[in-house]
């Protein structure tokens, strides 16, 4: 219990840090957000008038504590005046999409990875180890802005089965996880390699064959489960991550997730979205870290007894 | 850019058509970008709308008339309806007004209006406009979408937001403020409903924008499809590329305050070391056209007969020369933002110049610290592109001295290069008061000449919209300020 406090006390001590520094952040960004928004052809009533309602004559200080204040009354509306959006109802519109899309990312990923990881480790330089390394290189290499594309290409015009971009159906959501999926899918299959070469190595696992266990119960129930630990870190982190707005992969499929948001609130310079979409990804990053810190905990017997 | 698909559904003929941000709102009262502006132009026409030689002409208004320099009188047309069905009448035009002159709208564009000094309704079809002073380009400004007066007023923004109500060929079927945006046809518009109904889609990115074209589901583009990819989309062949005058100029500025650059001769220099021609042919594939003023050619205030700086590297070597007796390099600093498109324009510009002597470095910078600067004056050459260029008055915001940005005016204005010049200042003043479009025309015919000698800034380009339309679909075509009105045109040839 106490550890859970912790734990959240914790959490939310580092989203007070992160929205402190992306207050600053936005501070220090040079140029007048008022000709971002208003254009070179505004008169000068205007300007001071838009230079008011955004609190720019304010300090920094000020700006975040109006931005506090107004996000704990959860009626946050956007910071620019013409724009009327309520902050959390978009948020709440957009983060649920990239929670599914990061989710069906992973699976697609973890599906690849972890028969193409296995097979790998088991025949060592083997024809499948050179393919499996093939795929991770080419995985990690290719850009997601490169590879979003050649995909739709592929799938949506020349075969002509799925949507070009979009989410008005579920199959939207296809190319986009492929494209994620892929270079985490290479990522993840080097990880599961290494990690179950380097299990497989150890004294528990010649014990396990030394006692004449079927070669699967050793893999999959002696082996496999303690070469998950270094994988399942790497999972919570990738899954953060592809929380926080796969936004290049969200802006070529046009997908309406978190990452098109912010980068709408960027254009639009709006302030407030940008500052609730950095607390949006530093909540999913926390909690997914807590889930990690759980999950190793029901994995590991180790942390367990610590504990 | 945009693009349309037409598709069948529910038995209705519908255009799709693709934008590249979405509108943050559908009134036009609180609009900044200009996404939202041509998407409420087709659900809230005014008074009057921009032509295509940059003309305000009558729209909603039969006709308008200066009475004296300060009253302008428009007759509406008769038997207008909003799309609900009520007729549009004079007071609606004044309530639309002055809820844009209501602080408690909030509207950007307030402070722009402010010299409207009284609207009045002497009958349901007469608008009268008294301002403050006298402003020739004031149906211009007279453009802003008509609203009924009973949704003015600002406790109803946040519905005439997603959901405005107008006299224009389209009435707003469905829109949450984020997603598409579905207008069906108002079989009330006072031309006739157009054929088809429109959804309004928003592609972020180029590149999934033309595959969304190539799927067939986008059948045209309008508007800023970037110069490289012309040659590429010309070798389709279903597709049909359209190449027409645009409202953007780019230009290069020079400091005033520069001991170098105040010198005449420097200037001229540069103008004539640069190659314009070059850059239209090479950078944007055609896609633009030589500028001798900041109004291109076929605007209807541009002066036809302008001095022309054309490349002649010799000529420019003398110039320098008188300049720098010992004829030692003149090395200048190009400051250009980090677009990748303008970085390589400039160093075209560093190449041309390097033929006449002229050493330029260039200095690639974040929009925010570039804009920073050139008000400031922290600069020695720039170069940056006015748009949209509609009314002449522009040439006061570029020009003036007024406009030159200080402290005092809150780093605002466009005359970046600090200009400074009372004749000029007298002309556009005048040319500003004036309501007549020849004694206008004239007048800045004058300040264009001065421009174009003294050389406060050398136009580069006027830079063209490019459309592509798929074959089949006519009807559509490209508009130099980017409206989308003629997609009521649109129509499938059999």
């Amino acid at each position: 219990m106490n550890r859970v406090l912790r734990k959240i006390a914790s959490t939310l001590l580092a989203a007070a840090g992160a929205l402190v520094l992306v207050s600053i952040f936005l501070d220090l960004v040079p140029g007048d957000p008022v000709d971002a928004i208003l254009g070179e052809q505004a008169m000068e009533a205007d300007r001071e008038a838009l230079r008011q309602a955004l609190h720019l004559d304010e300090s920094v200080w000020v700006r975040t504590g109006i931005f506090v204040r107004d996000a704990l009354s959860l009626d946050l509306r956007s910071s620019v005046p013409p724009f009327q959006d309520r902050v959390f109802d978009r948020i709440a519109q957009a983060l649920p999409r990239t929670a599914v899309l990061a989710l069906t990312s992973l699976a697609f990923a973890l599906t690849v990875a972890l028969p193409l990881g296995i097979a790998a480790a088991l025949r060592p330089r083997g024809p499948l180890d050179a393919l499996a390394s093939g795929f991770a290189v080419l995985g990690a290499a290719l850009p997601r802005i490169w590879i979003g594309p050649l995909l739709i290409i592929l799938f949506a015009i020349r075969l002509d089965w799925l949507p070009v971009s979009g989410l008005d159906s579920a199959w939207g959501l296809v190319l986009p996880t492929a494209t994620l999926g892929l270079a985490l899918a290479a990522f993840l299959a080097r990880m599961i390699r290494a990690s179950l070469l380097d299990t497989l190595g150890e004294d528990f696992v010649r014990t396990a064959k030394a006692k004449g266990l079927p070669p699967a119960r050793v893999l999959f129930l002696h082996a496999f489960p303690n070469a998950l630990l270094p994988v399942l870190t790497v999972v919570g982190l990738q899954l953060g991550a592809l929380l926080g707005g796969a936004v290049v992969t969200e802006k070529v499929f046009d997908f309406p997730g978190m990452g098109s948001l912010l980068l709408q609130a960027i254009d639009r310079r709006d302030y407030n979205m940008v500052r609730a979409c950095v607390l949006a990804f530093t909540f999913s990053y926390l909690v997914v870290n807590l889930l990690t810190d759980l999950a190793y905990q029901a994995v590991d017997p180790r942390v367990r007894e610590r504990n | 850019m945009l693009a349309v698909s037409c598709s069948r559904e529910g038995g209705e003929d519908r255009l799709t058509v693709a934008i590249e941000s979405t509108p943050e709102t559908l009134d036009r009262r609180m609009a900044l970008s200009q996404n939202a502006q041509r998407v409420a132009q087709l659900v809230t026409p005014g008074l009057t709308r921009i032509d295509e030689d940059g003309r305000a002409v009558a729209d909603l208004a039969l006709a308008f008339e200066a009475v004296d320099d300060r009253t302008w009188i428009f007759q509406l047309r008769p038997g207008l309806f909003f799309s609900d069905g009520s007729p549009l009448r004079a007071k609606d035009v004044r309530a639309t007004f002055l809820s844009v002159l209501d602080p408690a709208l909030g509207s950007p564009h307030r402070g722009g209006y402010a010299y409207i000094e009284a609207v009045e309704a002497p009958d349901e079809r007469t608008v009268v406009f008294r301002l403050r002073e006298p402003f020739g380009a004031f149906p211009v400004d007279a453009g802003l979408g008509v609203l009924p007066a009973r949704l003015t007023d600002p406790s109803r923004r946040d519905e005439v937001r997603l959901r405005p109500i107008g006299a224009g060929p389209y009435v707003v079927e469905s829109w949450d403020g984020e997603g598409e945006i579905r207008l069906a046809p108002n079989e009330r518009y006072h031309l006739g409903p157009p054929r088809e109904a429109l959804t309004i889609r928003t592609v972020r990115d180029e590149t999934t924008r033309l595959l969304e074209l190539r799927k067939g589901r986008v059948q045209v583009l309008l508007g800023s499809v970037t110069p490289a990819l012309l040659p590429g989309l010309r070798s389709l062949d279903h597709l049909e590329v359209t190449v027409a005058p645009g409202a953007g100029v780019s230009y290069l500025m020079f400091n005033f305050d520069d001991p170098i650059l105040s010198r005449r001769e420097v200037r001229e220099a540069i103008a004539l070391a640069v190659d314009r021609e070059a850059l239209a042919a090479h950078k944007f594939k055609g896609a633009a056209r030589v500028a001798h003023s900041l109004l291109r050619e076929g605007h209807w205030a541009h002066a036809p007969d302008l001095p022309i700086w054309k490349r002649d590297v010799q000529a420019a070597r003398a110039r320098l020369a008188e300049v720098l007796p010992d004829g030692g390099p003149l090395r200048l600093t190009l400051k250009t933002s980090t677009d990748r498109f303008r970085r390589s324009i400039a160093l075209a510009l560093k190449a041309q110049l390097a033929e006449a002597g002229i050493e330029l470095s260039i200095q690639s910078l974040e929009w925010g610290t570039l804009m920073g600067d050139l008000k400031k004056g922290n600069f020695q050459l720039a170069t940056l592109k006015w748009t949209p260029v509609i009314d002449p008055d522009i040439l006061r915001l570029a020009y003036h001295s007024a406009s030159i940005p200080t402290a005092e005016n809150g780093w605002g204005g466009g005359n970046r290069g600090r200009y400074r010049n009372p004749e000029l200042d007298r002309i556009l003043m005048e040319a500003r008061h004036r309501s007549d479009p020849e004694e206008r025309r004239a007048l800045y015919a004058r300040a264009q000449h001065i421009v174009a000698k003294d050389l406060p800034a050398l136009p580069l380009l006027h830079e063209e919209s490019i459309g592509v339309i798929a074959r089949g679909l006519e009807g559509i075509r490209v508009d130099p300020q980017g409206s989308l009105r003629s997609l009521v045109q649109a129509r499938r040839a059999e």
